[in-house]
């Protein structure tokens, strides 16, 4: 197969699965997970053949492209020098791509097959089956696509999925409110997106990421106007990666049935973002304050959301803060200039998180509890699968050696050494203890509690239990392996240390206060402090959402819509129009049919029409 | 233009039709209509057969048309005409070019899937579907006319159907919603044939011909200043632009459902094609002059439009004002005077009607199963009706501009050439996307979302015929989100000879 025939089978399998899924017969709809993994594993494959084909980066960039839609054959705006406007649509195929495609069809496989243990019992089973292979085929036309409108069209039909996903039990008033919340946050960042990409295809002329050169890009363009274009580009990103002041949607999307928590927010759609900022590298590394502003953003979020992640109960919530953080961590490096150890952190993390999310979706869904001092009480130490994957999650996550988060963390931090400055070094010095330190409090609570009220597993069925254990085992293999094949790796010392130092501290805070985790509960609800409250309150970002739209915006569309009703309508329309009848009732008097009424008139009339003339 | 030669090589078929086919498509209603008001009012069924015998008539003949439209040809084609009073340059002619050949196609779309929508009527059947075919006659008509007199004649033919077709089957204060409605659209009708009487008393007119008149006469610039300022007021109170679109959302609400999507899907578009037709073809100056205002005039209609429809309780009523907004996104593409923006708001014509004929298709039959219309007294819909659900969710994506459907890329092309011509009205259009989003996605949790009522645990989701009408609409949709390049090459080289280039 020649790799056009790899991608449209890669683009198009999980598309298929959707479409038969919707046309399948109520009946027989029991088969719908069968579908979904069988096409999922069909563009899991497709795209590892896609791998070995171009390993080491052999044989690429490939490009198909063709034309989508004539726009002008004129420049809209007189003075730029663009004699005519074309979009394209088509694929690209970078090493870059190559590393998240591959990442994509993996993951979405292994959730896939796990999603056949978590919704096992769930009557909509069908549903979500089609959703989220409709989830992939948007996601890997996210990732192969060769420009910029191509991704925004995909990365809306992933905000859409995202969407549906987060809402899929919308009985419930919480998932379809987080779901709306999500979908109209990132509408709000994608508001940016889109006029970017707008006033770059007006100013620059074309939105192929293979034209978008640094070069190319400075000698057309100001550097104002770069900026201008960057930086509304990167709110694109900021909604989608989660980053500050756009966070607040990822910890309500954890409503979602956890496997899609597991494949959409943590490995894939979320780090879409950052995707989009290494493969349009150019475009923000030609303007210095596009990076700048780049690498404080992900210092603010990093540093928020794992403050955030260490007083959480919810084990669901604390995975998402620390992917929020991890992501910051992630945008810091491109940030810093080095797209490279950006990637390297999303495709280890990818792994590693979608591990633990799994493993949060064993533990609810053994347990019917999100809340890790519950789970421990009902005795989630005693499932040996579930606590050992979780143990090499967490450790990859703060970044213990040799496992992945380790490899890649470092070289984030090495990164931030050489290129971000030591206050952005700093920073990320903190938000790895503080990553450490939340890692070993999730499993301390859970390790080290005593077991209250157990509840024991149901009997399972083989079928069951392997679809449960073979994609956390696999995850686990992938996030000890996938460390060592970053091409740029060598082992720095110094950093080394630093590392171990931040891990062995950061767990060895966890231990002193949660060694026992019953009495570190009853403290923290006791815990009244000032600073608590304030992360208790997520530092007051959703109570501003809130405020910016029920006192602004709705106030304001109340405003207008009583003008519509009160001065428009009422004034305008229907007052001309009573007036029109007051005065046809007026006119009509004058007809009453009386003769000498009559009379009287027209005498009057007349004297006054005499009387004009004269 | 590579792409417009290589498509029009492809249907280049040696073929004019044998008949005149756009009188063939006038008159599929015409003789449908008269055969409606043949039949005995006591056989329902053969009166709804050939209603929709006669909308699937124009629907194929329309679809043919397009293939025999030659898109790289310029100016009017396939011209069809009749004179009928000579000495007054009436005549009955018709011709087609990039302007209306999409909007028969959308007429026909629209009355198609209206009658099939329109198979659960059961009061006064008969009258119903002549109603509703004489209204399309007239639609028709002004679509495909030459001849401003037609344009007018028309124009009157589709409005008066409107009024009864509220009055008889509409419902929550329809007397008052009709009468706003007619009233709105006579004034505007008004406005407009003065506007053509006046064309025809300048020297060398005597004619109400269109062609004629372009080639003919000279309008000095106030003399276009001023009678496009007329002819803009008079089409615009019927495309809805701000202030004179209070008329649309009571309409929508009172008329029934087939009505409605008519209505908004089809109607609202005469006025903005009109502007196109007669205003920008006829007065190109007195356009560029008042662009600005007309341009002011849409950045209202849409940012208003979807405030207001924040505030709303009635479905009927939230898309309602959503068409005010949407129609905003016409104007303002008609604003910009580029081709990428008359292309962009001739898209959005199409697609807007597309997506509110589908809206009202969902709203009906909601109306209809669950007899009301208040978010608050819906809820959890999704559960029990999850496919009616899913076409409304699908309608409401298209709104808010979901890319893959024929909205994202009118208003993408709108907002190219917004952001080309008026920098920060573009930039302030935008909003609009987010704001749309907040309010569909609200009405649609309260409507489809949460634990369902029990007040509508009987409602029944579509069957397989009621099915039809609504999957056509969004598969046209999603086809030409998919491939806008086949509807641009219809309109481009007509909008660039509307503007004079090329």
């Amino acid at each position: 197969m020649t790799d056009l025939h790899l991608f449209w089978v890669i683009q198009l399998a999980p598309l298929l699965a959707f479409l038969l899924i919707q046309v399948l017969p109520k009946t027989i709809n029991k088969v719908a997970p069968a579908i979904g993994m069988a096409f999922s594993l069909t563009a899991a494959l497709a795209s590892l053949n896609l791998s070995f084909a171009h390993s080491q980066g052999a044989g690429l960039p490939v490009e198909f492209s063709r034309q989508w839609l004539v726009v002008a054959d004129y420049a809209v705006w007189p003075n730029i020098p663009v004699p005519h406007y074309t979009l394209s649509v088509g694929f690209l195929l970078d090493p870059l791509n190559l590393l998240m495609i591959t990442l994509v069809t993996t993951i979405s496989f292994f959730v896939q097959l796990f999603s056949f243990y978590y919704m096992n019992e769930d009557p909509s089973r069908p549903r979500y089956f089609g959703f989220l292979s409709f989830f992939s085929f948007s996601m890997t036309g996210l990732v192969l696509s060769n420009n910029l409108l191509q991704t925004f069209l995909f990365w809306e039909l992933v905000g859409l999925t995202s969407y549906l996903l987060i809402g899929f039990w919308f009985e419930k008033k919480s998932a379809a409110t987080a779901a709306r919340k999500a979908f109209v946050i990132n509408r709000l960042a994608d508001l940016g997106f889109y006029l970017g990409i707008i006033l770059l295809f007006l100013l620059f002329g074309t939105l192929g990421f293979a034209t978008l050169k640094a070069d190319a890009l400075r000698n057309v363009l100001g550097h104002g106007t770069l900026t201008l274009i960057g930086l509304l580009i990167f709110c694109g990103v900021m909604g989608k990666s989660a980053q500050f002041p756009f966070h607040v949607w990822l910890p309500d999307a954890m409503e979602g049935p956890t496997p899609v928590s597991a494949l959409i927010h943590s490995a894939t759609m979320v780090a879409a973002g950052v995707f989009l900022l290494a493969r349009a590298f150019d475009l923000f590394s030609a303007s210095h304050t596009t990076l700048l502003v780049i690498l404080s953003i992900g210092a603010i979020t990093a540093l928020m959301s794992a403050t955030l992640a260490a007083i959480q109960r919810d084990i669901k919530r604390i995975l998402a803060y620390s992917t929020v953080s991890q992501l910051g961590l992630m945008v810091m490096a491109i940030g810093a200039g080095s797209a490279e150890s950006g990637m390297f952190h999303l495709s280890t993390h990818a792994y590693f998180k979608s591990l633990l999310f799994l493993t949060s979706g064993a533990f609810i869904h053994r347990f019917h509890t999100n809340d890790i001092w519950e789970i421990a009480d009902r005795g989630g130490k005693k499932d040996a699968v579930a606590l050992g994957c979780l143990a090499f999650g967490l450790l990859s996550l703060s970044g213990v050696p040799p496992f992945a988060g380790f490899f890649s963390k470092d070289l984030i931090l090495e990164v931030l050494k050489h290129h971000g400055g030591i206050f952005f070094y700093g920073v990320a010095v903190l938000v790895s203890f503080l990553t450490a330190y939340y890692s070993f409090r999730l499993f301390f609570v859970i390790a080290l509690s005593k077991i209250g009220h157990e509840v024991r597993a149901h009997h399972e069925s083989l079928t069951l239990k392997i679809s449960r254990a073979l994609p956390l085992f696999s995850l686990a293999a992938l996030s000890l392996i996938t460390g060592f094949t970053g091409h740029a790796f060598h082992l720095n010392m110094e950093l080394l240390i630093t590392t171990v130092i931040l891990v062995v501290a950061g767990g060895a805070l966890a231990y002193s206060q949660f060694k026992d985790p019953a009495a570190a509960e009853a403290a923290l609800r006791g815990n009244q402090g000032f600073i608590f409250k304030i992360l208790e309150r997520k530092f007051f970002m959703d109570d501003a959402y809130d405020f910016l739209v029920k006192k602004v915006g709705l106030a304001l569309g109340r405003w207008l819509n009583a003008f519509d009703r009160a001065v428009i309508n009422s004034l305008m329309v229907n007052q001309t129009s009573f007036s029109v009848m007051r005065l046809g009732r007026v006119v009509s008097r004058l007809q009453n049919g009386l003769l000498q009424d009559y009379l009287a008139w027209a005498v009057g009339i007349g004297i006054l029409i005499v009387f004009c003339f004269l | 233009m590579g792409g417009r030669h290589r498509h029009s090589d492809r249907f280049l078929l040696p073929m004019t039709p044998p008949f005149p086919i756009l009188s063939a498509i006038l008159l599929c209603p015409v003789v449908g209509l008269l055969l409606v008001l043949l039949t005995p009012r006591k056989y329902e069924t053969l009166i709804k057969l050939t209603a929709l015998a006669s909308a699937l008539g124009t629907l194929v003949l329309s679809v043919v048309l397009l293939f025999i439209f030659k898109p790289s040809v310029p100016g009017f084609q396939l011209i069809e005409h009749m004179e009928w009073i000579k000495s007054y340059g009436i005549h009955y002619s018709n011709a087609v070019d990039g302007l209306n050949v999409s909007m028969i196609l959308l007429t026909a779309i629209v009355i198609f899937c209206g009658i099939l929508v329109s198979w659960s009527v059961t009061y006064r059947v008969k009258d119903f579907f002549a109603n509703m075919l004489f209204l399309v006659s007239g639609v028709f008509g002004v679509f495909m006319t030459t001849n401003l007199f037609f344009f007018f004649l028309f124009y009157e033919i589709a409005v008066i159907p409107m009024y009864l077709l509220i009055v008889i089957w509409g419902s929550t204060n329809k007397e008052y919603a009709a009468m706003k409605l007619t009233l709105y659209l006579l004034l505007g009708s008004a406005l407009m044939f003065a506007g053509f009487l006046y064309m025809y008393s300048l020297p060398d007119a005597r004619t109400f011909d269109l062609i004629a008149l372009k080639q003919n006469v000279r309008f000095t610039p106030e003399v276009q200043n001023i009678l496009f300022l007329g002819l803009f007021i008079g089409f615009g109170v019927l495309a809805a632009c701000f202030p004179f679109h209070v008329w649309s959302p009571d309409g929508h609400v009172a008329a029934p459902t087939a009505a409605s999507m008519l209505h908004a899907g089809v109607l609202m578009k005469l006025g903005a094609f009109g502007i196109l037709r007669v205003g920008v073809y006829l007065l190109p100056e007195g356009a560029r002059h008042w662009a600005d205002w007309v341009a002011v005039l849409a950045l209202c209609n849409i940012v208003y439009g979807a405030m207001v429809a924040t505030q709303q309780k009635d479905l009927k009523y939230i898309v309602g004002y959503s068409s005010v907004s949407h129609m905003g996104i016409v104007l303002l593409g008609i604003a910009t005077m580029t081709t990428v923006g008359f292309n962009g708001a001739i898209f959005q014509m199409f697609a807007h009607g597309i997506m509110t004929a589908l809206f009202f298709a969902c709203v009906g039959f909601i109306y209809d199963g669950c007899h009301t219309r208040m978010l608050d007294e819906l809820g959890g819909l999704s559960k029990q009706a999850p496919v009616i659900s899913a076409f409304f969710i699908i309608a409401g994506l298209c709104g808010l501009g979901l890319p893959g459907m024929g909205s994202f890329v009118a208003e993408l092309l709108v907002t190219i050439a917004a952001i080309g011509t008026y920098p920060a009205i573009g930039i302030i259009s935008i909003v609009a996307l987010l704001i749309t989003a907040f309010y569909v996605l609200t009405a649609i949790q309260k409507a489809f979302y949460g634990p369902a009522n029990p007040h509508h645990a009987d409602f029944k989701d579509l069957d397989w015929f009621q099915f039809i009408p609504r999957a056509f609409l969004v598969a046209c949709l999603i086809f030409f989100g998919i491939f806008p390049d086949i509807f641009i090459n219809w309109v481009s080289l007509s909008t660039k000879t509307l503007l004079g280039i090329g």
